[in-house]
């Protein structure tokens, strides 16, 4: 009993510009995102082939000690620098690359990292890692250092850093400058050696 | 009760609220649809006619604004002025549809032919809506999912698929909720992806990452949409378009980024190591198409 003339939809032809808007809206929406995170846990940075001297000729069998600086452009692997929120170092690992063969005439190492905008403001370098090697290959930490642990030496030494030294101001900026400082029985050649960086961070966009 | 050909019919009379003339009414419009009555309705003069139907067995959905409760529909027609009055008044309704559906049914009138009063009350399964049914839908993160569907009840529609984002098998599970058996409906769903090679459509979820997702190799991900919608159809065919948010949780693999040469200033290259896979987290938005084939 439909009354002639009388027209049925399921919607109202005022609701189809609605569905229409919805459908634009909620493709052009997909390609945003309101809110992300990235974590990257466990990442190395490595800076390959730092050069260190040899010991001072006049040193002869004592304890010595040598500063290497170097600079290590944050590879920040295409991500932007802003989005990084938290960057930590988790520890540092030397490899002896050539001239050597074992770390073992290392008595103690102390890294620093800073940055040349961190100079100009005078803040202080960040200390990343202080190893003092203990007797009977144990690891050994200094009053104030902030190691706590370190692999048994051989051509690889992996120092952890406890409590993860926080270097994000520095991840962000264009270089970084590190300072490494050897001491112990120095090989009375020149050597080189890979220096890798563990860290974690956490992202935003 | 006026009998209308073969709808029995209860309305109120006329009030003017401010400028503006309602009525209210109830109807059983038979198996017939609302012909007659959308006639009728058509030639009144009210401002707002806000009403509660009913079509035993259910008639198919025919209304201008069909939502429909159950075995019930709840119209709002004629809006002409005042149309802030049209959701109170058909919240009132809704409100009382059991005591009023009782009414209607319970009502006796003489002058209802007897086809509507056989057809006034068959079989409880006659009114079921097909429960099983085949679904598939695309959108991102989704990809393109095949289901399985079940409306266990008119409200409830539960699915299980599976399907592929273009670059590796998934599947997802969802429940969706229609209070009005279409129309509106709330979908909460949770899926996952195995790894698959990042490129195409899976990249573009971490395009926000920059040249960063150049060198993403794999990626696997959770994803847990939260959607809003609507729901086309009722029996046999249903369509939708649903859209909200989507938490997703991904893991990225086999990464390869290139060696960092870029210094103009003489430090070394510098090597990128993962030792342990990049994990995003994020909300995004998302939205998908789909459509439900009901068997039975």
């Amino acid at each position: 009993m439909r009354s002639p003339g009388t027209k049925f939809s399921a919607w109202p032809p005022s609701s189809l510009p609605l569905i229409g808007l919805l459908m634009i809206g909620g493709c052009l929406t997909s390609a945003c995102v309101l809110s992300a995170e990235a974590e990257l846990a466990d990442v190395e940075v490595a800076s390959k082939g730092i050069a260190i001297p040899a010991a001072p000729a006049e040193a002869d069998s004592d304890d010595t000690s040598v500063t290497v600086q170097f600079r290590q452009k944050p590879n920040r692997a295409g991500l932007a620098k802003d989005s990084f929120q938290d960057v930590r170092v988790l520890g540092l690992s030397l490899v002896a690359n050539s001239g050597i063969t074992d770390l073992g005439f290392l008595r103690t190492l102390h890294v620093t990292a800073t940055t040349k905008e961190a100079t100009a403001a005078g803040k202080k370098p960040v200390e990343i890692v202080r190893y003092t090697r203990a007797a009977a290959g144990k690891p050994g930490v200094d009053a104030g250092a902030t190691v706590a642990s370190v692999a048994p030496v051989g051509p690889t030494l992996a120092i952890a850093a406890d409590p993860p030294a926080d270097i994000t101001e520095l991840w962000r900026g264009a270089e970084m400058e590190f300072t490494l400082e050897v001491a112990g029985r120095l090989p009375p050649v020149a050597w080189t050696a890979d220096v890798g960086l563990r860290i974690g961070a956490t992202l935003s966009y | 009760v006026v009998d209308k050909g073969k709808n029995a019919w209860v309305e109120s009379p006329t009030r003017q609220i401010g400028g503006s003339r309602f009525r209210l009414y109830l109807a059983d419009v038979g198996d017939e649809g609302d012909g007659a009555a959308a006639g009728d309705w058509q030639a009144r003069q009210c401002d707002l006619d806000a009403g509660l139907r009913f079509s035993w067995p259910r008639a198919k959905a025919r209304s201008i604004l069909g939502v429909s409760m159950g075995v019930s529909h709840l119209r709002v027609r004629n809006v002409r002025s005042r149309t802030w009055l049209a959701p109170i008044v058909s919240a009132a309704l809704a409100l009382l549809t059991p005591a009023a559906a009782n009414t209607a049914i319970a009502a006796p009138d003489v002058s209802l032919p007897p086809v509507t009063s056989s057809s006034a009350s068959p079989p409880r399964d006659a009114e079921r809506l097909p429960v099983f049914g085949l679904g598939v839908d695309a959108g991102l993160p989704d990809g393109v999912i095949g289901s399985l569907v079940l409306r266990p009840v008119d409200f409830v529609r539960l699915s299980l698929g599976a399907g592929t984002n273009t670059a590796s098998p998934g599947f997802r599970a969802g429940v969706s909720l229609l209070p009005l058996g279409r129309g509106p409906s709330l979908t909460l769903e949770g899926g996952h992806y195995m790894a698959g090679d990042a490129s195409g459509l899976v990249q573009t979820l971490f395009s926000g990452l920059g040249r960063f997702s150049e060198y993403v190799g794999k990626v696997d991900y959770s994803f847990f949409n939260a959607h809003g919608g609507i729901d086309f159809g009722l029996e046999d065919f249903v369509f939708f378009l649903h859209g909200g948010v989507t938490y997703l949780r991904a893991t990225l693999s086999d990464l390869d980024v290139p060696l960092d040469t870029s210094s103009r200033t003489g430090a070394p290259a510098t090597t990128l190591t993962f030792r342990e896979d990049p994990v995003v987290r994020m909300w995004t938005p998302s939205v998908k198409l789909g459509v439900i084939f009901y068997l039975q």
